[in-house]
């Protein structure tokens, strides 16, 4: 008969039950952030890319940079303020001093109006910057959109001596933020007066 | 003409002239808008769903056929009447006539084998209105897109005609791997309740 040559439970010393539940947390834990970062993976995948802007370059000053076009959405359609319609637009990061801008109403009938930084002016136009540099909105849920097509005005501005073409900060859906559509707005208005 | 609610309603202001846009994006007007299902926070109180209602001017009357196919197609079916698809229904023709944006290529028409849902109600992401009596088209992986709003969703009838089945509104943005493309329209039979009218055949 052979005997088995046991170690004594004594002899192999067990996890406290402190250490057992703390590796089984950290288990837990790990469990769940690979879970969480397959869910993003996975809907990054999936979700509407043509909703988002692409970064394609630096801008030509510093607190802009070069950003393509998205399918939901037209702007800065046609040649306004002698700045042709261009394949990338300029977003602002910071909100920087716009001198001028040029508002082409031409293709809905209107014409096209120069506003010039001024005492008068200066507030709108404040606002409006700060406004265009706002960040695009992101979210982890698939929103829920509507299918219409917004054409916002055509407008060139000028900083630091560079005529730009500036894109419009984005919602989720890839539509013009609100915020930024409603000081556009107001500087048409000083602009139509 | 029949068109979506909330193409007339816009961070709160209404537009009453209904403009047609050219390739360069150009304005022209062809008609008026004179009823809406959707004010600036959804659709309004004893209303239903996504809709508008125009009165064409000049030439630019209506006719009673509808595009399919292609954003740019030129082949059409006529209208020969109206359907409402109860929740449940499956087949393999029933379409959303998708145009697509003023610049650029467009969504073009998608096919919607189930009608998974009816009489929902959708919050928007992008404009916070709530829209309710939606049905929901599925697709498995291709969604309407921007610029299809207030086109028409059809069936199929034969080889030459078609029955309004409802207005495109908006759309989930999904479709893919896990989950269907769920799009969201309003039954056609709700502007008979809400505004009266028939539909135009030929």
């Amino acid at each position: 008969m052979l005997k088995r040559n046991r170690t004594p439970r004594e002899d192999k010393p067990l996890p406290t039950p402190t250490v057992r539940r703390s590796t089984t947390l950290v288990l837990l834990a790990l469990i769940v952030v690979v879970f969480l970062i397959g869910i993003a993976v996975a809907r990054s995948l999936l979700d509407g890319e043509q909703l988002k802007r692409r970064v394609t370059g630096p801008g030509p000053i510093p607190g802009t940079t070069s950003v393509s076009r998205i399918t939901s959405l037209g702007e800065q359609l046609g040649t306004c303020g002698g700045v042709p319609e261009p394949v990338n637009l300029i977003r602002l990061i910071d909100p920087l001093r716009i001198s001028s801008i040029v508002v082409c109403t031409g293709l809905m009938g209107g014409g096209d109006v120069q506003v010039l930084r001024s005492v008068d002016t200066a507030n709108a136009l404040d606002v409006l910057s700060a406004a265009l540099a706002a960040s695009d909105d992101t979210s982890w849920r698939s929103p829920k959109c509507q299918t219409s097509y917004p054409i916002v005005g055509s407008f060139a501005v000028q900083i630091e001596g560079h005529e730009m073409r500036l894109a419009m900060p984005i919602d989720v859906c890839g539509f013009p933020k609100a915020t930024a559509q409603t000081a556009l707005n107001s500087v048409i208005s000083i602009a139509e007066k | 003409m029949i068109s979506a609610g909330h193409c007339y309603t816009e961070l709160g202001n209404s537009y009453s002239t209904l403009n047609s846009v050219t390739s360069s994006g150009a304005w022209n007007p062809i008609g008026s808008v004179v009823w809406s299902s959707v004010g600036t926070s959804g659709t309004i109180t004893g209303r239903h769903g996504d809709l508008s209602i125009s009165i064409m001017s000049g030439s630019n009357a209506t006719q009673g056929y509808v595009y399919v196919g292609t954003y740019d197609t030129s082949n059409s079916r006529h209208v020969i009447g109206r359907v409402s698809l109860p929740e449940g229904w499956k087949g393999s023709n029933v379409y959303p006539s998708g145009a697509g944006p003023a610049v650029g290529n467009g969504t073009g028409q998608v096919l919607l084998d189930w009608i998974s849902l009816v009489n929902q109600t959708v919050t928007y992401s992008n404009s916070n209105q709530t829209i309710t009596n939606l049905s929901f088209g599925e697709n498995a992986s291709t969604c309407v897109g921007s610029g299809d709003s207030g086109g028409a969703v059809y069936q199929e009838n034969g080889t030459s005609d078609a029955y309004a089945v409802g207005i495109i509104s908006g759309t989930n943005n999904q479709g893919g791997l896990f989950t269907n493309c769920r799009n969201y329209f309003t039954p056609i039979g709700y502007v008979a309740t809400d505004w009266g009218g028939s539909i135009k055949t030929l």
